[in-house]
């Protein structure tokens, strides 16, 4: 299935949510994933079953305007991303605001710390347990074009398949 | 006009199987707002994605809730399918839909009962777990559990159903239909229940539209939403599927939806035996899951849930999101409590069929 996620500026989230509802789409929901940058957000809009999805990136400092003006219902997932995440709302719909209680929590915004900040090398060795069953290859890094890429490439047989092939190591 | 005083309602309270917290502002005995908390039963779920692998993580997605779990794994599976660009078998989308089913069946079941215990009509509760009870050794015969199958899997299922187990089913339903019917006839021509539901909670067509709602709650305002109507990876589209509507919005027409889709659901079982084809029930799952990402929906038993998941060529997902349906309907419910009696706020909840731990996962 096809699925489209329109990246667009911050500035531009209020124009285009008034778009969307203009053309009948439903918000289905807003997606918080933390980042080295920031915060990604990713609002999904549905009509007739199709998902468009629009995505913002927000810096870890910086705060990100509410949509509550054009769907009110956003307010949950709002306020979800705010009290898990600790980015900050602006203008949320006054009555739906709740500053940081929605969420009773016994940690502060849990979610805030950078969750994926290891590169994949590192957690491809921490996460490779034998005997969990599950049924994986790996396939070796295409060659460097830098410095690395003199080296040949070690031939993907046996225990060396199972090794991650970066760095030659 | 009397002063404004504030009531809490929750996280613990009779009809409340879940915790959630509710400030009720209250004008006399109507209330004026109310402010929902959650995170009492808050675990980290979708944290979890990062330190499970991907296979394994069905098992947990699957926990997320005791009443949904079929849905959640298949949700979840059918988003990582859809990531690693998996094609399902045939008959594992014909038993999966068969399982979900009555996975709908038991959900429905288990809120008539809630709802008729709201009520204070102990003996309806009784009779509507009592069926339920029957749905459930229909879950254990085919798939060694009762709450938590454990079934759906990345790629397909894990077990199959044999014919005669097929054939036992459908005789099973059969026979439950005389106890379905004389469960539907009470709860819908009751008069305590016509007096405590009706006119209750009212959300027009427009609110539902303009409030977010999913699931029963939505359909019981008239609004045609559900998601087995757009399903990929299921049996709908080729079984044929109209989704139940209501039109008077209230309590009552949420509660009518629940019941009446416990006859479709019996429906869509029979119709997935008499079509389910031969074949594999799973695919080889090989490599893992690319950096890309991927949004799933399933319409569960309370409505649409959302899934998504994003790899980066590790065993694990770098991020996994649920959007449950109560998720979508705290907004609606918040609408609804405003201008209520106090007396009529247990309803309002009920039937929107809250299920707090999905909620916050």
């Amino acid at each position: 299935m096809k699925q489209e996620i329109i990246q667009v500026p911050s500035s531009d989230i209020l124009a285009r949510a008034a778009q969307f509802k203009k053309d009948g789409y439903r918000l289905v929901q807003i997606l918080c994933t933390r980042i080295p940058e920031g915060y990604e957000l990713t609002y999904s809009f549905d009509r007739d079953y199709i998902m468009t999805n629009m995505r913002v990136i927000v810096p870890g400092e910086g705060s990100v305007l509410s949509v509550t003006g054009q769907f009110w219902y956003a307010f949950v997932w709002e306020n979800e991303i705010h009290d898990l995440f600790g980015l900050k709302v602006e203008c949320i719909a006054p009555e739906v605001d709740y500053g940081g209680h929605f969420f009773q929590l016994a940690k502060e915004t849990p979610w805030h710390e950078l969750a994926n900040a290891k590169p994949p090398a590192a957690a491809f060795k921490v996460n490779m347990r034998s005997g969990l069953g599950i049924d994986a290859t790996v396939k070796p890094a295409a060659p460097n074009t830098g410095a690395a890429a003199v080296k040949p490439a070690v031939p993907n047989t046996g225990a060396s398949a199972a090794k991650p092939a970066e760095g030659g190591k | 006009m009397g002063k404004n005083t504030i009531v809490p309602f929750g996280p613990q309270h009779p009809v409340l199987p879940e915790p959630v917290h509710l400030d009720l502002e209250l004008q006399d005995e109507k209330v004026v707002k109310a402010v929902p908390s959650i995170g009492y039963v808050h675990r980290g779920l979708e944290k979890l994605v990062e330190k499970r692998g991907f296979q394994e993580y069905v098992y947990v997605a699957e926990r997320v809730c005791g009443i949904c779990s079929f849905g959640h794994g298949w949700g979840y599976s059918k988003a990582v399918e859809g990531l690693m660009e998996i094609e399902v078998p045939k008959r594992a989308q014909y038993l999966r839909t068969i399982w979900h089913e009555l996975s709908r069946l038991h959900s429905h079941l288990l809120w008539a009962g809630l709802g008729a215990d709201g009520l204070g009509f102990e003996s309806l509760f009784m009779q509507s777990w009592r069926l339920r009870e029957t749905i459930l050794d229909m879950i254990e015969q085919t798939t060694g559990g009762r709450v938590i199958f454990s079934v759906c899997k990345v790629g397909g299922v894990r077990r199959d159903i044999s014919d005669a187990d097929l054939k036992d089913i459908v005789s099973r339903l059969g026979k439950m239909k005389k106890d379905i019917d004389g469960l539907v006839s009470l709860f819908l021509e009751d008069e305590t229940i016509h007096a405590r539901l009706k006119g209750v909670g009212t959300v027009t067509l427009q609110e539902a539209k303009e409030l977010g709602c999913v699931g029963p709650t939505a359909r019981g305002s008239g609004l045609a939403q559900d998601y087995r109507l757009g399903d990929e990876g299921g049996a709908y589209k080729e079984l044929g599927f109209t989704p139940v509507l209501e039109t008077d919005g209230d309590c009552f027409a949420r509660a009518k939806v629940r019941l009446r889709e416990i006859y479709q659901s019996v429906d869509l079982i029979k119709a997935c035996v008499e079509n389910i084809p031969a074949g594999d029930i799973a695919v080889p799952v090989k490599g893992f899951p690319p950096a890309a990402e991927y949004f799933a929906r399933v319409e569960q038993p309370r409505g649409e849930a959302l899934y998504y998941v994003k790899g980066n060529k590790t065993k694990n997902l770098e991020r996994f999101r649920l959007r449950t349906p109560t998720n979508a309907n705290l907004a609606v419910l918040v609408k609804m409590l405003q201008g209520c009696d106090l007396a009529d706020v247990p309803q309002i909840i009920l039937t929107i069929d809250p299920c707090i731990s999905c909620c916050e996962r």
